[in-house]
């Protein structure tokens, strides 16, 4: 079992959700407890190109849940609606990569080969030091 | 954006005017390293300083962008040797909407604004993917870029730094 803590913003989120959001995030709630990581969805890149310390579940719609972990503890940073503006909304319709994700093709596991972000350190990791964005694996 | 292309005249002028600012910027810039140099031994540069040292080098760059403001890009085998592909690899870009193009221009042209944002990005990913997944790769991290770069998710996160939790 994980500890499960939320930022006061990402908890104000979730006591607003109704309806089928309002009921995923019970399950993720739970599976984030009783499993970490591994419930967590799929790593996100930061802004340096290399893995960052995020992961990504996707809640209900446009919905997105953003964690972070340290050994024993899963931490909910942020709850919101991914918005697709700007560039990212032409990307999005070009390549038939919904703004809301849905086909984001490479989806690398929140959990490192090692188990992070369960236990250990990103420090120093490299995306090519892990399984390629490639590695293809539905997060939903 | 102009959107008529200027006569050859015009053209003419306009090419010289930016020609004279970019060469005041290489001017400037060239003098700040000299002192930049010369100070090595106190590097220290108070912010003060270095904003204003900026906001110069940030005006004469504005100039340029409204000198030349007409409709005209970047010729797709310019923009390959830039972004350091093939022009096929531009033009499929182009495609997938990586890059946009200039409208109403012929042969097509790039956008100098969507180049640039794409070399930025590219800077960050290439190194780490062969060049067959390069448009994926673009794609997923302008995805995540955009999804850490929401409000609620940069609030959230500025939270998490501060180390204010609740537990559940």
């Amino acid at each position: 079992m994980h500890r499960l803590r939320l930022t006061p913003s990402a908890d104000k989120a979730v006591r607003g959700l109704r309806g089928k959001p309002a009921a995923a995030w019970i399950r993720v709630e739970a599976d984030l407890k009783a499993q970490g990581c591994r419930a967590a969805g799929y790593r996100l890149l930061g802004s340096d190109g290399n893995w960052s310390p995020y992961c990504c579940k996707h809640l209900y719609g446009r919905w997105r849940v953003i964690t972070t972990f340290e050994p024993g503890i899963a931490t909910v940073t942020a709850v919101g609606e991914h918005d697709g503006p700007g560039f990212y909304t032409q990307l999005s319709h070009e390549l038939g990569i919904s703004d809301v994700g849905r086909g984001r093709e490479q989806k690398p596991d929140c959990c490192g080969p090692d188990g992070w972000p369960t236990t250990g350190d990103i420090a120093g990791q490299h995306i090519s030091d892990h399984a390629s964005l490639g590695s293809v694996r539905s997060q939903r | 954006m102009a959107t008529a292309l200027p006569k050859p005249r015009e053209l003419q002028r306009m090419t010289a005017l930016a020609h004279l600012d970019a060469e005041e910027l290489l001017f400037e810039i060239t003098n700040e390293r000299a002192s930049s140099r010369a100070s090595s031994e106190s590097p220290e540069v108070s912010s003060a300083e270095l904003n204003t040292v900026l906001a110069s080098l940030a005006e004469i760059a504005q100039r340029i962008v409204e000198t030349l403001d007409a409709p005209i890009g970047v010729p797709v085998e310019q923009a390959a040797e830039r972004l350091d592909v093939t022009a096929p690899t531009v033009r499929k870009w182009l495609k997938d909407g990586l890059l946009q193009r200039t409208e109403g221009r012929k042969p097509l042209e790039i956008e100098p604004r969507s180049l640039l944002e794409l070399q930025h990005a590219l800077a960050t990913v290439r190194d780490g993917y062969p060049a067959r997944q390069w448009s994926k790769a673009l794609a997923a991290y302008l995805h995540d870029r955009d999804l850490q770069g929401q409000n609620w998710a940069t609030k959230g996160r500025d939270e998490f730094e501060r180390g204010e939790f609740i537990e559940h």
